[in-house]
């Protein structure tokens, strides 16, 4: 709890220091006042769980000798004015306005706290006051380096080891300021348009096979495909090449360099960094040379149009141009759109098209993360109206990545994604998108590269982009789960005539990458259909399936389902006619949809490669009976402590319900049928029934592994908790067919009555397995006595008590609380290891044995989770009244100790023994510290110890 | 650098205290590295108009960093600790008065906008962010837990520092400077109701911990410290027999940098949410049975 109560603070204290006086003496000697100024301030914002600590810093760096605050929050400095000082100090009320302290220095580094917002007189946590004396020392600020050598009072080492930081420090910003000004630009040549093209085209001839090459240009389809195999390609044309440019530069300038670089390569190394004087590049390219072709004549006529657009290389979508542009560039396009959407005649296109002059680095407000795709064309060859189509279209197409230093986890993910488009592949506009991937495929296969290029090609997945029209439109999404039918003409429902593809071989992994490869090696059309393992029926007529074992068929995707099932059944061995088939989205979700006509083919119900079938074999549901899958809640796993019932999820079974049936018919169905899940020793009264939307069956080892949230997603909605009600009343349209319910059986919230019963939750710890137990959880009045809990929590234990190995020790023990628990806790609760869970005694004073203390006098403000420490009482009280303290240092100390245990005699020997060993030197620590206490004075203290 | 003024008071604290100067001149020429903080985010942090040092958050270390800043900004302080000589006591990289001495060097000199802790919190013992190893100091990982656990406290922080460097390196400046120049004194007189026999009992304190509710100003808060304290059933040496006490405590020594902590932070006792997480801390529960604040656990000792 934080008390934000206003405290007037003065910036300067007059306090009296009074003689010592002995027994017996009566000392007259006067008080000495001594005056004291304010020197800092530390502030606290937040709440007694979080915050941030900032403070307020008196200097007197300047001649006048005036005081200067300063505000130091992190690793920003700024200086404070007068009125916010008034405020921090509680000597004027805190502005209406908050008045934010300037924090220049947070705004730019990005893990720094936000910078405080409202400073006031009750944030102010410690003050620290010095005395006003002619000795006191001014600070003079921080020095510069060079003056470090007439000091000599600071070690050698240090400041020499300061002066080599500053020196590393000062050449690494200059790198990076200039570094950060330049853009690297790849640039395919493969993406050339019109004379370019052409010379392109030779020289990518000479490399790579041309076969593909034939064809009339006009109507086909340019493919290039993105290939890692062609990348690797040492020295060949057709690779990509890295401009360098300075941000300075305008887009004429860059056209002019790309000219360059491609008439005359290499040339294209970037300046050695040793010798980074000013921020200007000398790199910039002014296309003087007389023998680059040009794509106008120097006429003064604009050599170029410049169309840009944004595309988010980590989700794969495409952002409007104004979230690239800077703001004015952006409003002017609006206002042109606007207008233009008044002319029949206007293109989109048009309204993109940027001026040469533009500097690049008004370019650049887009977030780093993205990949800019900037097309440069001559504005005679506009493809689309305007321009004349024998020009080829597109004339290259740009991609540029903005300098910045990458954590090699960013530096992994843009990898992936890295537009590079190679090879032109052209295609008569009638081939299939089956054709094309083979045709792909074909050509990468044949190129004289590396070993296992098919390999490398069967392992990719596929992403097809429709980069001609202005936007990178994906028109085969990656990875394939969706339905593309591969026999449909590229010409009719993807691209169009005179469109670019581009091809996306991007690694990926999973069933997709498997079904792909498949496919390629049969080239015959064939689907691999994943289906979950079928372990068994229930009573219910639900197939128990196994989401490790999942067994897989390779068929052609056009046969029809009910030959799958066929094979399937030859598979399973089983018989066809009990099989209902369901589609899964993947193996991961639980999404299924029915699949009713059997006659219809496998891509026609949208199988992909790599799907997923689901089939359950059974009777048919009736009208309004509904297979419903219960997720019972094991308490098997320790690392589930913290929230016991709750966080392990095991996939029971299923059963078909009807959606009249009421929720306590399936309670009672679950209690008579399913006894194994019910908490042995605990309050099994309340079940409740949750509609649990997704549930992946990884939750169990990732929890065991390293203790975190299980991986798996687990979304629950619904509460289902009026008995009364029928299913279809509580959930409605959620009730479907295929739904999963978790079941958490146990003490539910509903069963508090307000805020008088405790949640007791009994944990025993297991030296020799060295788990945590849990034996279950009772709702249990406050009203009750320590006693009466003695009594109950005895009773709860008494089975594993029952052959005498263990002996209860609650008679010497004390009761801890720990966090108030509820259900609504739950998330919160499964973030924190249950072993560092706080706990304190009860009561100071208050005491189990044969208190008639009643639990509610207990200072406990609503259910609360009890945890039961068996200790000696005497080591307890050894302290005296630090007692109150102890039991949190011991816990804190040894987690161990923290929850309920039963000790059996002889265990309890060795820990004891273990202990005091441990306690023996903590305990010397705290005498010698007691002692000193006593002695009072610091000297002795630190002599003692 | 260190200004010139600074030699007075240097020589004035020689006079204060009655302990030896050694110099630091000419002690080793051993190779300090420092790590170079290039980037923070992906922007150098620019040095501030004011012309200080920042310090970066390594997560949840603001308030060693407010007190850090604190300490650097009292002249007296910074220079008794660049002035002290820590002489090598075992391994540079776990002595925290080496490191500390280290940081403000940087303080003083770097050109950078902030630098780094890490160093420093190394030497606590705390590895990575925060988390506590049980390993370095010996006596650190006794007296300082992670920060982790539980709200990280200023003052709990200053005083480990401060015991530390006294322990280690007793005769140092800075520790000097903090025995004469940050410690008090109370004395608490307990007065017998029957026969008016005092007993004085004499404390030092390196701070005092002040209560906020209902304090009103920094006055009120002392004067609420200071408050006479009625006890009942105290046994009397002079007149035998238990009776009626009273309890006066008052300064009696007025240290020169006063530190004032304000309790802001009280135990829920339903909640059990501030915990006592040192063990150490436990000696010196006394006062205030209702409510005990987290901080007041605390003794400078």
């Amino acid at each position: 709890v934080k008390i934000n109560d206003a405290l007037c603070i003065f910036p300067s204290l007059s306090l009296s220091e009074y003689p010592e006086q002995r027994s017996g003496e009566d000392s007259t000697a006067p008080a000495i006042t001594k005056e004291y100024e304010l020197v800092s301030i530390m502030m606290h914002s937040g709440s007694a769980h979080s915050g941030h600590y900032f403070c307020y810093i008196k200097s007197r760096v300047q001649s006048d000798d005036a005081a200067r605050w300063l505000l130091f929050n992190d690793s920003s400095v700024t200086a404070v004015s007068d009125e916010q000082l008034s405020v921090v100090l509680g000597t004027a009320p805190a502005a209406e306005s908050p008045a934010t302290p300037s924090s220049a220095a947070a705004e730019g580094s990005g893990g720094a706290k936000a910078a405080p917002t409202i400073p006031s007189a009750n944030n102010a946590y410690m003050l620290v006051y010095r005395e006003v004396s002619p000795v006191n020392l001014r600070d003079e600020g921080p020095s510069e380096c060079g003056a470090l050598a007439g000091d000599e009072r600071i070690p050698r080492e240090l400041r020499e080891a300061v002066q080599r930081d500053n020196a590393l420090y000062r050449e690494q910003k200059a790198k990076y300021e200039y570094e950060k000004a330049f853009l690297h630009i790849s640039v395919s040549p493969a993406l050339l348009g019109g004379e370019f093209a052409k010379k392109c085209a030779a020289e990518v001839a000479s490399s790579v096979a041309s076969a593909e090459k034939e064809g009339d240009e006009k109507g086909d389809v340019v493919l290039a495909e993105d290939d890692s195999v062609l990348r690797k390609k040492k020295g060949s044309a057709a690779a990509n090449r890295i401009i360098r440019i300075h941000e300075s530069c305008t887009l004429r300038q860059l056209t002019d360099q790309v000219y360059e670089n491609f008439v005359s390569p290499p040339a294209l190394t970037p300046p050695a960094s040793a010798s980074f004087k000013s921020g200007v590049s000398a790199s910039t390219g002014t296309g003087t040379n007389s023998a680059l072709p040009r794509l106008l004549p120097s006429d003064g006529v604009p050599r170029c149009c410049v169309r840009l657009r944004a595309f988010d290389s980590l989700r794969g979508t495409v952002l409007p141009p104004s979230a690239l542009l800077p703001k004015d560039i952006a409003d002017r396009l609006e206002k042109d759109a606007a207008a233009a959407a008044s002319s029949v005649d206007a293109l989109p296109f048009d309204q993109e098209l940027l001026e040469e002059s533009t500097v690049l680095s008004a370019l650049s407000d887009a977030s780093l993360k993205r990949i800019m795709h900037l097309e440069v064309r001559a504005p005679g060859s506009l493809p689309f109206g305007g321009g004349s189509q024998q020009d080829g279209g597109v004339v290259f197409s740009l991609e540029t990545v903005r300098y910045r230093p990458r954590s090699p986890r960013e530096r992994e993910a843009d990898e992936a994604s890295v537009f590079e488009p190679a090879t032109p592949i052209q295609l008569p506009s009638d081939c299939t998108i089956s054709d094309m991937i083979q045709r792909v495929f074909a050509s990468a296969s044949s190129a004289p590269c590396e070993d296992n290029s098919s390999t490398q090609i069967a392992n990719m997945v596929i992403a097809i982009h429709d980069i001609s029209s202005g936007i990178a439109r994906q028109i085969f999404p990656r990875p394939i789960t969706s339905r593309i039918d591969y026999d449909v003409a590229l010409s009719t429902s993807l691209v169009s005539s005179g469109d670019r593809v581009y091809v996306d071989f991007s690694p990926s992994a999973g069933a997709a990458r498997v079904g792909l490869m498949e496919y390629f090696e049969n080239l015959q059309n064939a689907i691999t259909v994943y289906f979950p393992d079928i372990r068994g029926c229930d009573e219910g007529g639900s197939v128990v399936v196994d989401g490790e074992h999942r067994m897989a068929l390779s068929v052609d995707r056009r046969c029809a389902l009910s030959e799958v099932k066929a094979k399937m059944a030859a598979l399973l061995n089983r018989s066809v006619d009990s099989f209902v088939l369901l589609r899964m989205e993947n193996s991961q979700t639980d999404t299924t949809v029915e699949i009713k006509n059997l006659t219809m083919s496998l891509s026609q119900n949208g199988f992909d490669d790599g799907s997923f079938i689901l089939i359950r074999p059974g009777v048919p549901l009736a009208p309004g009976e509904y297979r419903v899958f219960f997720l019972f809640k094991s308490v098997s796993s320790t690392t589930a402590i913290g929230d016991a019932q709750d966080l392990f999820v095991r996939m029971g079974s299923a059963c078909v319900l009807r959606g009249d049936q009421t929720v306590g018919e399936v309670k009672e169905w679950i209690r008579a049928n399913r006894p194994e899940f019910l908490t042995p020793h605990g309050d099994n009264t309340n079940i409740r029934l949750q509609l649990a939307q997704r549930f992946t069956e990884d939750a169990d080892a990732a929890t065991a592994e390293d203790g975190k949230q299980p991986q798996g997603e687990y979304f629950k909605t619904t509460f289902v908790l009026d008995d009364e009600k029928s299913l279809r009343d509580c959930l409605g349209s959620q009730l479907k067919d295929g739904m999963h319910l978790s079941v958490t059986v146990g003490v539910a919230e509903s069963s508090f009555s307000g805020s008088s019963d405790l949640f007791l939750s009994l944990w025993e710890w297991m030296p020799d397995i060295k788990q945590i137990v849990f034996h279950g959880d009772v709702v249990f009045p406050k009203t009750n006595t320590f006693a009466d809990l003695k009594t109950r929590i005895q009773n709860m234990c008494a089975p594993t008590c029952s052959d005498d190995k263990y002996r209860l020790h609650l008679d010497a023990g004390d009761i801890f609380f720990a966090k108030p628990f509820t259900w609504q806790l739950k998330d919160a609760a499964a973030n924190i290891p249950f072993l560092k869970w706080s706990s304190q005694p009860a009561h100071d004073g208050l005491s189990i044995t044969g208190a008639p203390y009643r639990l509610n006098n207990a200072p406990l403000a609503g259910p609360a989770l009890l945890l039961f420490k068996c200790c000696d009482l005497t080591q307890l009280v050894e302290d005296g009244d630090e007692a109150a303290g102890k039991g949190g240092g011991q816990m804190a100390a040894v987690p161990e100790e923290v929850g309920f245990r039963l000790y059996s005699a002889k265990e309890q020997l060795v820990r004891r023994a273990e202990e005091e060993k441990v306690d023996r030197e903590r305990k010397t620590l705290i005498e010698e510290k007691l002692k000193a206490l006593s002695l009072s004075g610091i000297h002795d203290t630190s002599a003692a110890r | 650098m260190i200004p010139s003024n600074l030699g007075a008071f240097l020589a004035n604290r020689r006079k204060f205290v009655d302990e030896n100067f050694t110099s630091t001149e000419g002690q080793g020429t051993e190779t300090v590295e420092l790590r170079c903080e290039m980037f923070h985010g992906t922007n150098f942090i620019e040095k501030s108009d004011v012309g200080y040092t920042g310090l970066i958050n390594q997560g949840a270390t603001c308030y060693l960093n407010s007190l850090l800043q604190t300490l650097f900004m009292i002249p007296e302080f910074r220079l008794a600790l660049l002035s002290s000589n820590f002489e090598n006591v075992g391994d540079d990289a776990h002595n925290l008065s080496k490191q500390l001495q280290k940081l403000f060097v940087e303080l003083q000199y770097s050109e950078k906008g902030a630098v780094s802790t890490s160093a420093l919190t190394k030497s606590f013992g705390w590895s990575g962010r925060d988390s506590f190893i049980q390993q370095g100091n010996n006596n650190l990982h006794v007296l300082l837990r992670s920060p982790s656990l539980s709200r990280p406290d200023v003052q709990e922080c200053m005083t480990v520092i401060f015991d530390f460097i006294s322990m280690q390196h007793p005769d140092s400046e800075l520790a000097l400077f903090l025995r004469n120049e940050w410690t008090g004194s109370t004395q608490v007189a307990l007065t017998c109701g029957n026969c008016g026999a005092s007993r004085y009992r004499t404390e030092s304190f390196r701070d005092l911990q002040l209560q906020v509710r209902g304090a009103g100003d920094v006055y009120g808060s002392m004067d609420l410290y200071f408050e006479e304290e009625a006890m009942d059933g105290v046994d009397c040496e002079a007149c035998g027999g238990r009776h009626p006490h009273k309890k006066q405590p008052k300064v009696t020594r007025l240290p020169y940098i006063l530190s004032l902590q304000l309790r802001r932070f009280d135990m829920n006792w339903a909640t059990m949410q501030r915990q006592v997480q040192c063990s150490l801390r436990l000696i010196n529960i006394t006062i205030n049975t209702a409510i005990v604040s987290l901080i007041s656990h605390m003794h400078p000792s």
